[in-house]
């Protein structure tokens, strides 16, 4: 520990001593690190577990797929209620099952407290109860709508702290009657907001699929399985994707069969069964069922590949600052092996210390990410690679269980020491080389 | 007496593709322990050399060296020639060789730090060797707020610290004014009639040279005296 504080001091004495060359190794190692945060973080958002998508790593999102046998394709793409309560409601494997309407629609919608008051766009999503068990939503007033709700299409409404503001009414609307495009809903719920960068959450709004205006949005006339409804399993710990696809084939027989007598063709039906991942990361184009676990590493490849890039142009240049500052060292390096210094204690010495700017440049460059996305998150462009092109009711897109997470701070710390060792230990190992009177004899 | 340094047939050569140097040639030296060895010669007859490949900074071209009774060979790996160079030998160098980015006290701790003593004893041990060359006042400072002579006085301490049987000085009074020059040459008498370690002072100045116990001479990389 003291010899860290040793390297910590001679690192901070070296930053004062050569003020231009550590103001620019700082700013370039944030600028490199902002960077790579930048993607870190837009992949974390899309990927990691945030409020109240905090089981994603266990969330199957399950659809459908058929094609005719001549190559033809029919377009539903969900099931119907029928469907999700035959296939779905015993599986095994699963700890809850949720429909919800597809959510790719923005469901728009304009809601006031009473008629002839201000009126407030919001989109809105059609669920059923289940969906605030998958997702662990907090409510700070009420409870979800129920079983029965949903049976009755009841029009009852779970709204967000953001909308219960702007219709003016912070506590106690559970219970009391909203207009929802002139039509009176009752609230039931008030849930905290969710950032609209979380597409298969967000929404100022959460009624009963069943309440939607048209049911050909969640349910086919003519095909009984087949409809609009999305669902969403949250596998039971120690389960996989692979054990629910098992689950699920025998179905698939039965609902064929039924298939080719109604439409007297024959046809292929894919169950399209998706982990989180391959909702919001797909870079090799998509096989209409193939979501494998190798596929997910394929696919961080990218990304990962990326970054390395974004960190890798900036560490040659720091590398070759690094390089003049070690030649300037080298009589330095010297001293410290003829009183007997090992090499390998004086790389890490030169390591840690540049270890200490760039943790400056890091902190920096966290600090940039931060900020870049702060400054760009109501753009139409940031916006769209999260699939959202709306304006939500209250900004909530920049919320901190968003950005300080132990896997971030992982990455920004990683994102350091490659930076670090990049541009560092080529250098050093160089210099350390030198005979010791060849280094003692450099002129400074 | 005890002999603490042996150089047998030592010849060194520096070879470039135009021009081959020899630096030291044939050169037998015995130095005994307690002893104060001046050597001199004028500048390029090799006397840095001579105390380079006594210090195990530079390798001869042929020849044995000996240190306290260890045969150096080519055989031992560059860390156990690191740890011998720290608990046998301390240097002091004509341009003081300090850190300039480290204060007096982490400058003369440094060969303590490299033997794995903790930061508490380091700093005992640091304080007392400052003290004994009279820079107590001074271990906040850096380098460049000392004098030529204070920063030599830095080194004979950071030379001491780890209580080295031999201390290798290499024109330690070489860039000091006369005045310090005397100061700096006293306290390495003082070290090695006090505490008996041995020294070898590679000197210019023949008037330092005789306040010593012994005088080699070097012309043209020979012992010649």
């Amino acid at each position: 520990m003291s010899k860290l504080l040793l390297y910590v001091r001679q690192a901070l004495a070296l930053i004062r001593e050569d003020k231009q060359f550590s103001a620019i190794y700082i700013a370039g190692t944030a600028v490199a690190i902002a960077s790579a945060m930048v993607v870190a973080l837009i992949l974390h958002i899309r990927m990691g577990n945030i409020y109240p998508e905090v089981n994603r790593d266990r969330t199957i999102y399950v659809g459908s797929n058929f094609t005719r046998s001549d190559g033809g394709y029919i377009g539903y793409s969900g099931y119907s209620p029928q469907a999700v309560e035959e296939m779905f409601s015993k599986l095994e494997c699963a700890e809850v099952v949720s429909a919800v309407m597809n959510t790719d629609y923005i469901y728009s919608f304009t809601v006031c407290k009473e008629v002839g008051k201000q009126e407030v766009p919001v989109s809105a999503m059609f669920t059923d109860p289940n969906f605030f068990r998958l997702y662990e939503f907090k409510f700070v007033e009420g409870k979800p709508y129920n079983e029965e709700n949903l049976k009755n299409a009841d029009r009852c409404v779970v709204i967000t702290e953001a909308l219960a503001r702007k219709l003016q009414a912070e506590s106690g609307l559970v219970g009391q009657t909203i207009q929802l495009n002139y039509l009176p809903y009752r609230v039931v719920g008030v849930v905290k907001g969710v950032s609209p960068l979380l597409k298969e959450t967000s929404a100022d709004i959460y009624m009963p699929y069943t309440v939607s205006d048209s049911r050909s949005h969640w349910k086919a006339e003519n095909v009984t399985w087949a409809g609009g409804l999305e669902v969403r399993v949250l596998l039971k710990k120690g389960y996989t994707r692979e054990m629910l696809m098992d689950e699920l084939e025998p179905y698939k027989a039965k609902y064929l069969s039924m298939l080719k007598s109604t439409t007297g063709e024959d046809w292929n039906w894919y169950i399209q069964v998706r982990p989180h991942w391959r909702r919001v990361l797909n870079f090799f184009g998509e096989e209409v069922n193939d979501a494998s676990t190798t596929d997910l590493l394929a696919n961080l490849s990218i990304p990962a590949l990326f970054m390395l890039l974004l960190l890798l142009l900036p560490a040659i240049n720091l590398s070759g600052m690094v390089s003049n500052q070690m030649e300037a060292r080298v009589a330095e390096m010297g001293i410290r092996k003829a009183f007997g210094a090992k090499k390998r204690v004086l790389l890490n010495e030169v390591i840690q210390e540049n270890l200490v700017l760039t943790l400056c440049g890091g902190v920096v460059g966290y600090l940039l990410s931060w900020l870049f996305i702060a400054a760009v998150r109501n753009s139409t462009l940031f916006l769209s690679m999260f699939g959202r092109e709306y304006d939500p009711v209250d900004n909530v897109s920049l919320q901190l269980d968003m950005f300080f997470t132990p896997t971030l701070f992982l990455i920004a710390f990683a994102c350091c020491a490659v930076l670090n060792l990049m541009a560092a230990l080529i250098p050093a190992w160089t210099s350390l080389k030198k005979p010791i009177v060849e280094s003692l004899n450099q002129k400074k | 007496m005890e002999t603490i340094i042996k150089l047998t047939d030592i010849n060194k050569v520096y070879r470039t593709e135009e021009i081959e140097t020899q630096a030291l040639e044939n050169v037998n030296i015995e130095v005994e322990k307690g002893e104060f060895l001046s050597v001199m010669g004028p500048s390029g007859c090799g006397k840095s050399t001579l105390l380079n490949i006594m210090g195990l900074l530079d390798e001869p071209t042929s020849g044995t060296v000996e240190l306290c009774g260890t045969t150096i060979s080519h055989n031992l790996s560059d860390n156990q020639l690191a740890d011998f160079r720290n608990r046998t030998l301390g240097f002091v160098f004509q341009s003081f060789h300090l850190i300039s980015s480290l204060n007096v006290i982490d400058n003369v701790q440094l060969p303590l730090l490299y033997r794995g003593i903790g930061y508490s004893e380091r700093i005992r041990r640091a304080k007392e060797v400052i003290e004994r060359v009279g820079l107590s006042h001074r271990m906040k400072h850096t380098p460049v707020q000392l004098s030529g002579g204070q920063c030599q006085r830095v080194a004979i301490a950071r030379a001491i610290i780890g209580n080295p049987e031999i201390i290798l000085a290499d024109e330690p009074t070489g860039n000091l004014d006369s005045k310090m020059g005397a100061d700096i040459l006293g306290l390495l008498k003082q070290l090695n009639e006090e505490d008996g370690r041995t020294i070898v002072m590679v000197t210019h100045n023949e008037q330092q040279a005789q306040q010593t116990k012994r005088i080699i001479k070097f012309l043209d990389g020979r012992q010649i005296q």
